[in-house]
Order: structure tokens, then C-alpha cells, then sequence
């Protein structure tokens, strides 16, 4: 496998995950498999191996800034793990024909909410009391996803936090950035141990992702974000297109 | 939960930082060597230390809770690490 190639899909996954305010999986999964022609389980092993790479590396400047919620962040985690950990373990008997599908309803979901012509629902959302038992359940499923997927989650997490928690959204994100790292290397343990991470892929991959973070926080201002956002959700539906075409084919 | 100030201590959250930096970099050079020199067992390392790096970061939480008593702060990280302890043994 040629490393530049890798490489240079994490580079990709790194800057537009950091750019747009996702972990990069939504990106790596497709771009591993769809470019690198790399078997989908090894593909969500490597990704996972990134997420958590992005998820430090953030977390770290978040924490030093204090806008973490590190109370929240460790409750929940405890229900993420627990979804991410089970879904590793029953992610060796699922066919790959049915996460494929999977995958491309997810990058759907992601275009829309991503999209610069409809505003999120948190956005919109009336706050309420916070709901915790409904929070943890949202958590273990969030974590469910992260470990089939290769996905951090943090697309389901910051509604989570916001709409079922209360949290503002300032902290939202930081607190969810944190929390999908613990879940990604919770799913990449197992993975790992049951020897669907290549190091060679992941090393390389997890390399670039760093470097394409630190290109994005060097020329993110610089950038048209509505631009980009347009571009990415029609990036996003393209490749949602050819993932259900390829689940459709592994049937 | 979400509009009060955080329960967790500004000097907590930042050492919780630093391990985390800490530890990236370890990842980062040890990543990097093995994929330089093409040693598997490096490379193996730097993904090891990671993936081991989220963790590392609930075992201070846990035992800055300890030293405080404060159980929610030791209850859920242990019960976290203990979850992926599980997850690891079954995968085996």
C-alpha cells in the first residue's frame, strides 16, 4: 500500500474533520476503503486509531483552555464504552454488505446536519431539564456506532450534551471531543487485540490526520466556511452514494 | 448539570492536559521511528501508547478522586476501565 496515498487521506481527514468540527472518520473510513481498496474492518480499526489521535490532540488544547466539562465527560463515557465495546466484539460476525449501508445512512445524516442550508437541530432546540438516563442511553448507542464504524461520534454526542444536558454548545463540543477519544480507543483495543489494526496503515494514517490538523488550525480563519461546508456536503452525499452502491454489491 | 460552573477543579483538568500531551508525543516518536525504520514493534508501540493515552487520562481523574474523596470522580473511570478490560479479555 502506497504510504503517500495514506498519508495523504489522513492529511484530508485531519484538515476538513478539524475545518468542519468532526473527527475525521466520516472521511478516513470512505478514503481507506473506497481509495486505498483496504477490507472495511481494517479500514474501521485504522480510523478508529485516528479518531482517538484527533480526540488527544484536541482535547489537550480544550482542558488547558478549561472548557471541558470533565464531571459530564467521565459519566457518560462509562455508557459510550460500554456501546462502542460490545459493537467491537460482534463487529467481527457482521457482514460487511449491511455496515457498508449502514455507513452511507450515516454520511447522509451527516451532509444534511453539516449542510450550510439548513441550520442543526440544536441550533433551533428549546433547552429543557436535563435527562440523564435519557443521556446515558443516547451515550451507549452513540458508542454502538463509533465501534462499528470507525466513527467517533461526535455527531450524536454534542446533541447529547446540548439538548438533553443543558450544556451550552461552547462546552458541547470540547466535552464531546474528549469523550470519543475514550470511546474510538476503547473500540480500537479490541480491534487491535483481534488483529484488525494494521500498524503500517494506522501509523501513517494517524501521522497524516495529526499534520492535516495542524494545517487546518494554521489556515482555518483564511477560509470561506459556508463555501467549504457546501463543497463537503456534496462531497459527503457523493460518497454516501458510492458506499451504498458497494453494500448493495457485497450482498 | 449543564448551565452550573464545572464541579471539577481548573488544576485537575489542566494535569489531565498535560498527560495527554505528554503521551501524544510519545505516540507521535515512536510512530514515526518504526514507520522510518520499518519496525513493526515501534510502530506497534506508538499505536499502543495512543490508544492508551484516553485512559492513562481517567486513571489521574480516578486518582485525584481517591486522594479528595470524591466517588463519582473514582466509580466511573474504574468502571470505564474496567468495561475495556473486559472487551479486551473477550476479544482474546
Amino acid at each position: 500500500m502506497n504510504p503517500l496515498e495514506l498519508f495523504g487521506i489522513g492529511l484530508a481527514a485531519g484538515s476538513l474533520g478539524a475545518l468542519l468540527g468532526i473527527g475525521g472518520g466520516a472521511i478516513l473510513v470512505p478514503g481507506l476503503t473506497l481509495v486505498a481498496g483496504l477490507p472495511l474492518r481494517s479500514a474501521v480499526g485504522a480510523s478508529l486509531v485516528c479518531v482517538v489521535a484527533t480526540s488527544v490532540s484536541g482535547s489537550a488544547v480544550y482542558l488547558w483552555k478549561d472548557r471541558v466539562d470533565l464531571d459530564v465527560a467521565v459519566h457518560l463515557q462509562a455508557f459510550t464504552v460500554v456501546g462502542a465495546v460490545a459493537a467491537g466484539l460482534v463487529a467481527a460476525s457482521v457482514p460487511p454488505g449491511p455496515l457498508f449501508i449502514a455507513f452511507a445512512t450515516l454520511l447522509a445524516v451527516i451532509a444534511i446536519r453539516m449542510s450550510p442550508w439548513s441550520r442543526g437541530a440544536a441550533d433551533r432546540a428549546v433547552l429543557r431539564p436535563p435527562r440523564r438516563r435519557l443521556a446515558a442511553g443516547a451515550s451507549v448507542g452513540a458508542g454502538v456506532i463509533s465501534g462499528l464504524l470507525g466513527v467517533g461520534g461526535g455527531v450524536f454526542n454534542v446533541p447529547v450534551l446540548h439538548l438533553l444536558l443543558g450544556m451550552p454548545f461552547k462546552r458541547a463540543v470540547p466535552t464531546s471531543v474528549l469523550m470519543l477519544g475514550v470511546t474510538a480507543a476503547a473500540a480500537a483495543a479490541v480491534y487491535l487485540v483481534r488483529g484488525d489494526v494494521d500498524t503500517h496503515v494506522a501509523g501513517v494514517a494517524m501521522l497524516g490526520t495529526l499534520g492535516g490538523g495542524t494545517l487546518a488550525a494554521a489556515v482555518g480563519g483564511r477560509i470561506n466556511q459556508r463555501m467549504l461546508q457546501a463543497l463537503f456536503t456534496v462531497v459527503l452525499l457523493y460518497t454516501a452514494w458510492r458506499m451504498g452502491l458497494r453494500g448493495l454489491d457485497e450482498f | 448539570m449543564s448551565s452550573e460552573p464545572p464541579r471539577v477543579g481548573g488544576a485537575l483538568v489542566r494535569r489531565v492536559g498535560t498527560v495527554l500531551v505528554a503521551m501524544m508525543l510519545a505516540a507521535i516518536a515512536a510512530t514515526a521511528v518504526g514507520l522510518l525504520i520499518d519496525g513493526e514493534a515501534l510502530r506497534g508501540l506508538g499505536i499502543f501508547v495512543m490508544l492508551g493515552t484516553p485512559f492513562a487520562a481517567l486513571a489521574r481523574v480516578a486518582v485525584h478522586g481517591a486522594s479528595r474523596r470524591e466517588p463519582r470522580l473514582v466509580v466511573f473511570p474504574l468502571a470505564t476501565l474496567a468495561v475495556v478490560v473486559l472487551g479486551i479479555v473477550l476479544a482474546r
